[in-house]
């Protein structure tokens, strides 16, 4: 979930320009990196400070002086995992109001970074964690280390209920414009909340219900503030063009006098667990698509690596197992993915197919199933596994070249804090990319057999409605 | 200014007075209910923007340039980074497809990407893929490329596999014909999103064919393509003459040249002017909207439209500031009402759409169904407002600021990644621009004042504008009519 649609997305979906269909691509940026190949003899690494400030904001410092630019990220370490009760989409509620405006900076924000000409201005939220970041010309680094610590200390100043009727309806045409007016949105959602049923710490699909929506109050948001955006649950990344004394100088400037407090702890709740089965919902498109989702164990978890490269040898490229076989040789399947999404409690794996006209679901399942036991029994060949790896490797060290990436979760910033937040080690990529290394065939085999088998899935069938007839049929006029 | 502003706005609410008269670009902060304002402030110094550092510039690169023996020519910019990023553009692209052909450059790009003679069907993959990257192509209305990333030790061996799909495709008609049936399932595809829908009808109808015809193609016309037809348009659009090499990463031109000059030497010559000039079809009549109906639908995917002037005409950097303050920036005109003061919306855009051929001033927006016709009655008065400054809203210098700041960041964001880098410099040489352009960029943005970009508002025609809507017809039709429009509902073959 993001505060403000990236144009990019939208120009994709309303300008042909640049539009088109494609095959099999993973929506999600792989994370994970890699190795191999004589060509990488040492695994990369990002060079790196890390300090903590007396009232416990972490910062992380990556200097890269070759543009004069420099990105700002801040993870706050709060996501829906920490939402109470009936408050599902709370956390990306709570977002929305970060942009309304602080005590001593007023309601201009958006005015003021835009004046400057920063760029990847946004707000996200996932999970476990809730980020904000912005890439500003160096010379204007200090209005920013201003804009976020007034934020983090005195939002609540100016936040009221007016604002919070506003953004609580741009969050509901978010859920629309995503999910319920969205082709196979509606299945999504369907997915996501027999994976994590009423009563698991993810439930809501991030966004939320829109009866949780309308039920938050002006009190939630003042507790919710409290309660977790302190400065010791917040972790400040600068990556880009700046002087190390003077940026330390800034940050103790702004961020030093803000006090902490205690955050609230997260509540040990017993997660429910996924319901298992088969679920078919109805939507208004012309192809059916099959999807199942599994609950993986968590962000760089022993197995998580694996899962990625399994999920990379199923399916990305053209050369993967379900390209080659749904799409090319039996011809069933006009698009399908695999892809995870890491998370602490729980990754979510879904791999996918949409049907190729005139194939069933059956046929879709038939096959899908029939991949992943070949894949569970025989495993990778060592050229379909270095290839996997090879991508994960490439597609990392291209996020690389940026300070920060489009969700603040990739680029240099978005990877340091991505370590930071779920390994308590911002230089971790080396030992990622081992990780991926040393990944083995019988790996992949045994985390198909015991992570991803067809008994601890939720299947989502989508099938096409009914059409009620064109609507050219009714007279656009009504004659008397 | 600013300082004194929001002190006196803070007293303002302290003092529970009605808030200050309407700002320009925000809304007001309304009263706040709150009391917290009343509190101490425990730091005041917090008050006081620091101050900006010494500027800096950003420096788009020059590339370094050559060409090879063929004609085909060749640009390299250095940049430490591990990996480089290569791309083979052609300029010939959707606007190059002959009438009834629509979605041919697309789909000759794409079975490009199938196989070559050396290594037919999933061997071309497998090569690309053992690279750890793929094979990437693109068709847009002007032009048709071919690119892939690779490790700087794997450069020669990604020219060597460029070349190979540029000039020695397999083209077999058994992969074009499962191709072609999972292009068209993917067109169907698209076409269940509302946004698609819209925008499908909305060029066709501002633009006629084939200028506005789906760079990806109709149902109707790909369904129709041969093998032959692909290995004609690849004979003529992809020809050395008319193409670049472009390279991004830790490499020097004469590496690249040396690779290249092997690597490419069987490109063909192929053929210019393949392009049919624009004539678009007579305007709708004003104040007509354009109707797609999806029963049920939550939302309505609004758009509205004129065509401008084509990329290449002068006043482009006019028109870019002129869309990007209307509803580029997030504090945009349309944006602001839209979504912050009205909560119709996630969020609206307007885009400056500019080709070889054509240009178009481009709104879109998703709006909550029951706001269909106040949503776009307020986009129509934000229209009328930018173009007439007696009306009560003049474009403002700050505003004009805001959007000419984005607009030479964004170039300078570009410079962070080498992909980027490389299609920058290939818009520059498709459209026929100085590549130093983007070191010009930031003064000629700053030539322009409100008066003229005011003057390039009254170019547009409020009540002449294409208006698309895709939403619920049961809902929406009678507010829509109550706007004083004619509500047609849009024939299938707008949205084939």
């Amino acid at each position: 979930m993001t505060r403000f649609p990236l144009l990019a997305a939208v120009a994709l979906a309303t300008l042909p320009l640049q539009a088109k269909p494609k095959p099999a691509e993973s929506p999600r940026p792989p994370l994970a990196p890699v190795p191999a190949a004589a060509a990488v003899s040492k695994r990369p690494e990002i060079a790196f400070e890390k300090l903590t400030l007396p009232n416990g904001l972490g910062v992380i410092l990556q200097r890269d002086p070759s543009l004069p630019l420099v990105a700002v990220n801040i993870w706050y370490h709060v996501g829906p995992r920490n939402e109470a009760p009936g408050r599902s989409g709370f956390a990306h509620l709570f977002e929305h109001l970060m942009f309304s405006g602080s005590r001593h900076v007023g309601r201009d924000f958006d005015v003021l970074l835009e004046s400057v000409g920063a760029t990847n201005v946004n707000g996200t939220t996932s999970y476990d964690r809730t980020n904000y970041f912005e890439t500003v010309p160096r010379e204007q680094l200090d209005l920013v280390l201003w804009i976020e610590s007034d934020r983090m200390g005195f939002l609540l100043d100016v936040l009221d209920q007016g604002l919070l009727d506003v953004q609580r309806d741009v969050v509901k045409n978010e859920r629309r414009q995503s999910y319920e007016n969205a082709p196979y949105g509606p299945s999504y959602l369907a997915l996501l909340d027999n994976l994590f049923p009423p009563g698991h710490p993810y439930n809501g699909a991030v966004i939320g219900s829109m009866a949780d929506l309308s039920a938050a109050t002006l009190d939630d948001v003042k507790g919710f503030f409290r309660d977790y955006y302190t400065p010791s649950n917040a972790t400040l990344a600068i990556a880009g063009d700046f002087e190390p004394a003077a940026v330390k100088a800034s940050i103790q400037k702004y961020f030093g006098t803000l006090p902490d407090r205690p955050k609230k702890p997260t509540p040990e709740v017993k997660v429910p667990p996924a319901r298992f089965g088969r679920y078919v919902v109805e939507e208004p498109v012309e192809l059916a698509e099959v999807t199942y989702g599994y609950r993986t164990p968590p962000a760089y978890s022993a197995d998580d690596p694996i899962v990625d490269v399994a999920m990379a040898v199923l399916a990305g490229g053209k050369a993967t197992r379900l390209y080659q076989t749904l799409i090319v040789d039996k011809k069933l399947a006009s698009e399908v993915s695999a892809n995870q999404d890491s998370n602490q409690l729980s990754g979510i794996v879904t791999v996918g197919a949409t049907a190729a006209t005139g194939k069933t679901v059956a046929e879709l399942e038939t096959a899908l199933d029939a991949a992943l036991a070949k894949l569970e029994k025989e495993g990778p060949t060592p050229v379909e596994l270095e290839r996997a790896k090879r991508s994960i490797l490439l597609s990392t060290l291209k996020s690389l070249e940026l300070l920060n990436g489009p969700g603040g979760e990739t680029g240099r910033a978005g990877l340091l804090q991505r370590f930071a937040h779920y390994t308590g080690d911002p230089g971790y990529l080396p030992k990622w990319v081992e990780q991926i290394e040393k990944v083995t065939p019988a790996d992949v085999q045994r985390v198909l057999r015991e992570q991803l088998g067809a008994a601890k899935r939720v299947t989502v069938v989508t099938q096409p409605k009914p059409k009620p007839g064109p609507a050219a049929a009714t007279p656009p006029e009504k004659k008397p | 200014m600013k300082r004194l502003a929001l002190s006196t706005l803070i007293l303002t609410l302290a003092c529970g007075t009605p808030p200050a008269p309407k700002a320009q670009a925000l809304p007001p902060p309304k009263p706040s209910a709150s009391t917290a304002q009343t509190t101490p402030d425990p730091e005041p110094w917090r008050k006081e923007r620091p101050p900006a550092g010494p500027s800096s510039d950003l420096h788009f690169p020059l590339p370094e340039q050559g060409k090879l023996t063929n004609g085909l020519g060749l640009m390299v910019v250095r940049k430490a980074v591990p990996v480089a990023s290569l791309s083979l553009v052609f300029r010939h692209g959707a606007a190059a497809c002959p009438p009834g052909k629509s979605g041919l450059a697309a789909l000759t790009a794409r079975m490009l990407t199938e196989g070559t003679r050396k290594h037919p069907g999933v061997k071309l993959a497998e090569q690309v893929e053992q690279l750890g990257t793929t094979l990437d192509e693109d068709a847009g209305r002007d032009s048709s490329s071919l690119s892939l990333s690779a490790l700087t030790a794997d450069l020669p061996r990604a020219l060597e596999l460029l070349g190979e799909v540029a000039t020695e495709p397999a083209f077999s008609p058994s992969d074009f014909e499962r191709v072609q049936k999972e292009w068209l399932d993917n067109l169907r595809a698209e076409r269940q999103a509302p946004e698609r829908l819209g925008s499908l009808a909305m060029l066709r109808v501002l633009l006629g064919a084939p200028h506005g015809s789906p760079v990806d193609g109709s149902l109707t016309d790909v369904a129709k393509l041969t093998i032959k037809d692909i290995v004609d348009f690849q004979r003529k659009a992809y020809g050395a003459k008319d193409a670049t090499l472009i390279v991004v990463g830790d490499v020097d031109l004469a590496t690249v040249q040396k690779n290249a000059e092997l690597a490419f030497k069987k490109l063909g010559t192929g053929q210019s002017g393949l392009e049919a000039p624009l004539s678009p079809p007579a305007p709708p009549p004003a104040k007509q909207i354009l109707l797609v109906d999806r029963p049920g639908a939550v939302q309505s995917a609004l758009m509205l439209a004129q065509q401008l002037p084509k990329r290449s005409a002068p006043g482009y950097e006019a028109r870019e500031l002129l869309t990007t303050l209307f509803g580029g920036l997030f504090t945009s005109r349309l944006n602001m009402n839209l979504r912050e003061e009205h909560a119709y919306t996630y969020g609206a855009h307007a885009q400056n759409l500019a080709t070889e051929h054509w240009g178009a001033f481009y709104i879109a927006s998703s709006v909550r169904t029951d706001v269909t016709a106040d949503a776009l009655k307020e986009a129509l008065k934000e229209l009328r407002l930018l173009k007439d400054p007696a009306l009560g809203k003049p474009l403002k210098a700050d505003e004009l600021a805001r959007a000419r700041a984005d607009l030479v960041q964004s170039v300078g964001a570009r410079l962070e990644y080498g992909a980027r880098i490389g299609s920058s410099l290939a818009d520059l040489w498709l459209h026929g621009l100085p590549l130093d352009y983007y070191q010009k960029y930031p003064s000629l943005l700053g030539a322009e004042t409100p008066d003229s970009l005011t003057k390039v508002a009254a170019s547009l025609d409020v009540d002449h504008l294409v208006v698309v809507v895709v939403g619920d017809r049961a809902v929406v039709e009678a507010p829509l009519k109550a706007l004083g429009y004619q509500v047609v509902i849009a024939p299938a073959e707008l949205t084939d």
